[in-house]
């Protein structure tokens, strides 16, 4: 997948240097030679320059802080989740386990071993992360870039931040959870286009769905204003009551 | 001779004759204030005459939604807010904090000179049930609560021009701290405390949480009745709660 906005960036810099000579000292080696590369590429107009940065596809998978969802990490890292996220190209794992790391660590050492033994299809990544300081909402940002998906429990919070990043949503209700209403969400969600619902216990046909979701998914929040009005907006309904008018 | 107050003044009958009539007269009282809600459209309201509205922030998820819901909200009509937030919870005051930052870098970012009010007080309210507090001691802590919101709910606006307004909008979305101020609010209606109710002050506007999509939460259930808009956000509960007044308006957050 082809990430058009850092490609500019990246181009820029580049003819940037082109311009005005040799990296500052501060530009590692590394990033130096990456940079004449790209300038390289520049000078034969050639497309080498969106391949080089070429960036790729993220699945993003979060448990919820306070009780950790095991038995989603344990799905996710399953041979025929692994299978299905291969089949629709994406390259990056990253699982946020929160207090879960034992189990991560188990089930993550175990999938690798079985892409290392079938090493001559593609390959796929798998990172774990604890927390983050600062919500997710750079996890939600790669994963927007790249096209990818995020896999998510259904905690409300966490649908109402990942929809507003226009990014293909899987969600996994937790049966174990009582007197709970995550599974009436994600049935009501899924029904208006916004996400897709993921059963825990076969993930495989959720992700194969996620491909294309993004082209077809309704946009949230709904439009509240214009032409294309869905909803009145709560803003205008506090205007009502009060008695403002426009 | 003279004769000492009649006896039967203190009888028991007495006493029941009073208690239904207080009775009688404080239901009406309170049918009078109920029906007014749906059959007096608000006045029209110019927009220089500005609003001050108390948001109760019911910690975690409430307050997330809160302030999805509070996204548009318009400054120069919106002048002066009151956060309301549960003691010992320090997210939703940074929450709050941090959304006053992005209204004032709006304002001026704006800077048409109209921008005025950036006022806004945050308050503590003692919590009315703590996580894993026993049940029997729950009517305790909810009373001393119930108590401590009056203090805010009549507490002077800093910067307005009528210091002693009372907040026009109460915004409310959950649970139980939000559930103490609704009731506190309604009492300072019923008795029309600072011409509460005849200034149609403390209008109250709950939101029912969007994670509720066929059945209403606790909260919602024991304020439905008596707050004047009672919004819920997925069709299959339009027309539930108190006097079927669930009223459907989309996904708001």
């Amino acid at each position: 997948m082809v990430v058009p906005c850092s490609a500019t960036f990246n181009a820029s810099i580049a003819i940037h240097f082109c311009i005005h000579g040799p990296p500052a000292p501060s530009i590692t080696t590394t990033s130096a030679q990456r940079l004449k590369t790209c300038c390289f590429n520049l000078k034969f107009g050639t497309l080498h320059l969106l391949t080089y940065i070429e960036m790729g596809k993220v699945c993003f998978v979060t448990t919820g802080a306070t009780a950790p969802f095991t038995t989603l990490i344990e799905s996710m890292l399953n041979p025929s989740s692994i299978d299905a996220l291969l089949e629709i190209g994406v390259t990056d794992v990253l699982i946020q386990y929160g207090t879960a790391r034992e189990t991560f660590d188990k089930y993550a050492e175990t999938a690798r071993e079985k892409l290392r033994q079938a090493s001559h299809g593609p390959t796929l990544s798998i990172e774990g992360m604890a927390f983050s300081n600062h919500g997710l909402h750079e996890q939600f940002v790669r994963v927007q870039e790249s096209g990818g998906l995020v896999v998510s429990h259904a905690g409300s919070g966490t649908i109402l931040e990942a929809l507003r990043f226009h990014i293909s949503l899987i969600v996994v209700p937790n049966k174990q959870l009582l007197d709970n209403h995550q599974e009436e969400l994600a049935d009501a969600m899924e029904k208006s286009r916004y996400l897709l619902k993921g059963d825990v216990t076969d993930l495989a046909p959720a992700i194969q769905r996620s491909e294309g979701f993004r082209a077809e998914m309704n946009q949230f929040p709904p439009t509240t204003s214009g032409k294309h009005r869905e909803t009145k907006s709560f803003a205008a309904i506090m205007d009502e009551t009060l008695g403002f008018l426009d | 001779m003279t004769t000492s107050p009649p006896s039967h003044t203190l009888t028991l009958s007495f006493l029941l004759a009073l208690l239904s009539t207080l009775l009688t007269a404080a239901l009406l009282r309170l049918h009078t204030l109920l029906s007014s809600q749906s059959h007096n459209p608000p006045k029209t309201r110019p927009k220089t005459n500005q609003a001050r509205v108390l948001i109760v922030l019911g910690s975690g998820g409430h307050t997330h939604e809160m302030f999805y819901l509070l996204r548009g909200l318009d400054t120069r009509k919106y002048a002066t807010r009151d956060y309301v937030v549960s003691s010992g919870d320090a997210f939703s005051g940074v929450r709050a904090r941090e959304f006053e930052e992005t209204l004032q870098a709006k304002r001026n970012g704006e800077e048409d000179g109209e921008g005025g009010g950036g006022d806004y007080t945050i308050h503590s309210l003692p919590r009315a049930r703590r996580i894993h507090q026993p049940l029997y001691t729950t009517p305790v802590s909810a009373l001393r609560s119930f108590v401590a919101a009056f203090p805010i709910l009549l507490s002077r606006s800093p910067g307005s021009s009528a210091a002693d307004a009372l907040p026009d909008l109460v915004l409310a979305n959950g649970p139980g701290t939000a559930v103490i101020l609704v009731y506190a609010a309604l009492l300072l209606r019923f008795f029309d405390i600072r011409r509460a109710e005849s200034e149609r002050k403390l209008r109250i506007v709950y939101v029912e949480s969007f994670a509720r999509v066929r059945t209403l939460s606790l909260s919602a259930r024991l304020v439905g009745w008596c707050v004047d808009r009672f919004l819920v956000q997925w069709e299959g509960l339009e027309g539930k709660g108190g006097r079927g007044r669930g009223e459907f308006c989309g996904i708001l957050v």
